[in-house]
């Protein structure tokens, strides 16, 4: 019985080890003014896109840009910390329909929360999309 | 009496002016256009300079451009990322890492268009091509800016207008800004141009 209750809070304090460890490797914005650059890359049954995801935070909002490498705008949205809410400002016009704002607004939430314990992949099965993302420390101002 | 010819000798000298500015927009384009059709390869390096209007914020990325007249374009990110655009007549090869896109052209219009934009963007043929932008041209003392708003509607999707400056020295368009319709934009500078030097056909090897 004392084994089994030893086991779980070995156990719990393994795992707050492992997230507080995770969030101190992670690149991502804490403190207000912090940047952080990911390259990013969806896969899509077998075709890939790829751009980079640029963020800052600005109190307790994230702002975040996803532009292709060419330069182009895909994504403008912030990140609500507080709220745990995703708003989209700018979609480009091929992916601005309501149903694929809808799926970027949930996935871009999960994407962030992954983001911020330093992961570095997230799969939405549902649409067969296997995203990716890795740090890029070169991308500066 | 007194007004018709008050409105005439107001009137004169906005359409002189006009008719001027219509003569020396033609001109500066059949001089873009001139010196494009005796480009037949042109390799250089560029700058990229995006402006994230929202983060307040620039990405400098720099690379290297192959071109060969009159379908083959070789654009290849070297930093802050690696990233390999490809056109090679119908086919566009991405190369992203160890991972590969071979895309036809015909069956994605926005490649499609990125290839084109980016080619007759540097080679300055946009002007000509009447279908896709609404052209102006201003003269400046060595240089032509010209100002090309989109038509098409894959074009009008990504920007809201292109500027082109060309170098009347080199004969060259040495910067081009893309402006988008969230308020960012993207400056290529070329430099160290060369132009009409042998580029190996492996180069836009797409396979």
């Amino acid at each position: 019985m004392l084994d089994k209750y030893v086991f779980k809070i070995v156990f719990v304090i393994f795992m707050l080890i492992s997230i507080e460890s995770a969030n101190s490797q992670s690149a991502f914005p804490r403190n207000n003014g912090d940047t952080a650059n990911y390259e990013m890359q969806i896969d899509a049954r077998g075709n890939f896109i790829s751009g980079i995801c640029m963020m800052v935070l600005d109190e307790d909002k994230i702002k975040c840009s996803i532009i292709n490498e060419f330069g182009v705008s895909i994504i403008d949205f912030t990140y609500n910390t507080e709220k745990d809410k995703v708003k989209l400002h700018y979609v480009f016009k091929t992916l601005n329909k309501w149903y694929l704002r809808r799926v970027l607004r949930r996935d871009l939430k999960r994407i962030i929360a992954i983001m911020r314990i330093g992961g570095t992949s997230f799969v939405d099965s549902r649409h067969k999309l296997n995203f990716t993302f890795k740090i890029n420390h070169d991308i500066e101002k | 009496m007194k007004k018709i010819i008050f409105l005439i000798i107001f009137l004169c000298p906005i359409f002189v002016c006009m008719a001027q500015n219509s003569e020396s927009q033609r001109q500066a384009i059949e001089e873009i256009s001139k010196a494009a059709a005796n480009i037949q390869t042109l390799k250089c390096e560029f700058i990229q300079t995006k402006t994230l209007n929202m983060l307040n914020n620039k990405l400098v990325s720099e690379g290297t451009m192959h071109c060969s007249q009159p379908d083959k374009l070789k654009w290849e990110y070297i930093t802050p990322y690696s990233y390999t655009f490809i056109l090679n007549e119908n086919t566009v090869l991405l190369k992203k890492g160890e991972r590969n896109n071979k895309i036809d052209v015909n069956t994605n219009k926005m490649f499609k268009e990125i290839a084109r934009i980016m080619m007759n963007s540097v080679l300055g043929k946009c002007l000509t091509d009447k279908r896709s932008f609404k052209v102006s041209v201003e003269t400046k003392e060595h240089t032509f800016l010209a100002t090309l708003i989109p038509v098409k509607r894959e074009m009008k999707q990504m920007f809201t207008k292109i500027i082109l400056h060309y170098d009347r020295l080199e004969s060259m368009v040495k910067t081009v800004e893309l402006f988008e319709h969230n308020g960012d934009n993207t400056n290529i500078s070329l430099v160290n141009i060369q132009k009409n030097v042998e580029i190996n056909s492996s180069v836009y090897n797409v396979r």
